[in-house]
């Protein structure tokens, strides 16, 4: 049941931590931190599968309600929600695969690793399918070089806060 | 019966994923299509009424700048006032005043706006119960923001000027010469002018309105200036570069604009048309 809770609150004070305060960063103008993908992060290694892929796309659409931007945050983040078992898998290796694998206390290199490719996944298919033109490769790298960075620092200093706390 | 059953427990997480993917792009590829961008969409009471508590709060670290903002307009508004009591005492022209009623004014207040996405959208916080209809202009005191286009009972989305399906008639203020304003998913301060014939004058620095020809945005409302221009010389026509007079970064209270007779002037085209 606590289980349950967890989750349920972490999706909404994602939705809200996204939308009310990270939508509002707008670093150098265009880049908005998207930290909302930590959902997948912080969910059990080893949950039903079905079920992380359903609610990382209603997680998504809701995030696309509050930006109008029609279904981009929901396909990338079920694509990256899809691809975590393998992600999971390559980085950290047997202690998945023994399901004895707690993220909170895995080492800071392989959370970092694990992390960053989650954010590449997501924010790959989240830009391309944004910007929707191949006139336009130079603003999708930038956006997609600069946004990468500042979303994975700010799950990683999230992660360490909840590390912190229990 | 047996095999399809095991087939579908054996991929369900692959199917999952593909009917939510084909979901997903088919949400996205409508969004990209104008026409059809309205399925997922923030005028709703949920995220309206989220968006209207945020800005309740935002609202007062705002207040400065926001009160010189509307100093500066009622500057302007003062200086025209004057200028037109002055010229009402050498020529009372009674007919000056009805020209200008056809169009009706609502204020309205931003409380969601985006500009790092290539295509973007406004909330605003009136809408059917307020007299908001789709189709209706959407000016800040130093410029165009947008047209509206979705109304709910109490949030109207309002497509951005920073959006790429947006075109709006604009000219130079100067020559009179028409082009169509639009933004290339870059820089939320410029948006270009394009297909101004190479007839026309172009200089840095000049002032481009809105055309006027359109039955949403009334003529002369200012939008820019000329920050960089380039003739294209295979088609010969003038791409300009326009900085934005309007911050689209920070907006706040803001002009509906409805024409009254526009409902007339579409029935007479449509008529026209069909014969």
């Amino acid at each position: 049941m606590n289980k349950k809770l967890q989750k349920i609150l972490a999706f909404v004070g994602l939705i809200l931590l996204q939308t009310l305060i990270l939508n509002e960063v707008h670093l150098f103008g265009f880049v908005i931190p998207y930290v909302y993908i930590m959902f997948l992060v912080v969910i059990p290694p080893h949950a039903n599968r079905v079920q992380t892929l359903v609610l990382a796309f209603t997680l998504g659409l809701f995030i696309d309600m509050f930006e109008n931007t029609g279904g981009i945050h929901a396909t990338a983040i079920l694509v990256a929600a899809y691809f975590r078992p393998q992600l999971l898998h390559l980085t950290f290796g047997l202690s998945y695969d023994y399901q004895t694998l707690t993220i909170k206390n895995a080492r800071f290199i392989k959370k970092l690793t694990y992390v960053s490719l989650l954010v590449l996944i997501h924010h790959t298919v989240l830009f391309a399918l944004e910007v929707f033109s191949f006139d336009l490769w130079q603003m999708f790298f930038k956006k997609l070089a600069i946004t990468l960075i500042f979303s994975v620092l700010i799950i990683m200093l999230m992660m360490s806060l909840i590390r912190k706390k229990s | 019966m047996q095999q399809i059953f095991n087939f579908l427990i054996k991929y369900k997480v692959g199917l999952v994923f593909l009917g939510l993917l084909i979901l997903g792009l088919s949400l996205t590829l409508t969004a990209h299509d104008y026409q059809n961008s309205k399925v997922v969409s923030a005028a709703n009471d949920v995220t309206g009424n989220l968006f209207n508590f945020k800005t309740n709060v935002s609202d007062y670290f705002r207040l400065g700048p926001q009160n010189e903002v509307l100093l500066q307009e009622n500057k302007n508004l003062q200086e025209q006032l004057y200028h037109l009591r002055q010229s009402a005492f050498t020529e009372l022209d009674t007919t000056a005043f009805s020209i200008d009623s056809v169009y009706k004014v609502y204020t309205s207040k931003v409380i969601a706006n985006n500009y790092a996405y290539s295509d973007n959208y406004l909330l605003l916080d009136s809408g059917k119960k307020d007299s908001i209809e789709p189709g209706m202009a959407v000016l800040s005191s130093l410029g165009i923001v947008g047209i509206t286009e979705q109304v709910s009972s109490r949030f109207t989305r309002v497509i951005s000027i920073l959006n790429r399906n947006t075109s709006i008639n604009a000219k130079l203020k100067s020559s009179n010469h028409f082009g169509t304003l639009t933004w290339s998913g870059d820089d939320p301060y410029v948006t270009s002018l394009i297909d101004v014939p190479r007839s026309a004058k172009v200089n840095l620095g000049d002032t481009i309105t809105t055309g006027g020809k359109s039955f949403i945005f009334p003529g002369e409302i200012f939008i820019g200036v000329v920050e960089d221009y380039e003739l294209d010389l295979n088609r010969g026509y003038y791409n300009i570069s326009v900085k934005l007079f309007n911050d689209m970064t920070d907006l706040g209270e803001v002009y509906v604009i409805k024409r009254e007779d526009k409902e007339e002037a579409l029935e007479l085209l449509e008529n026209v048309e069909e014969e």
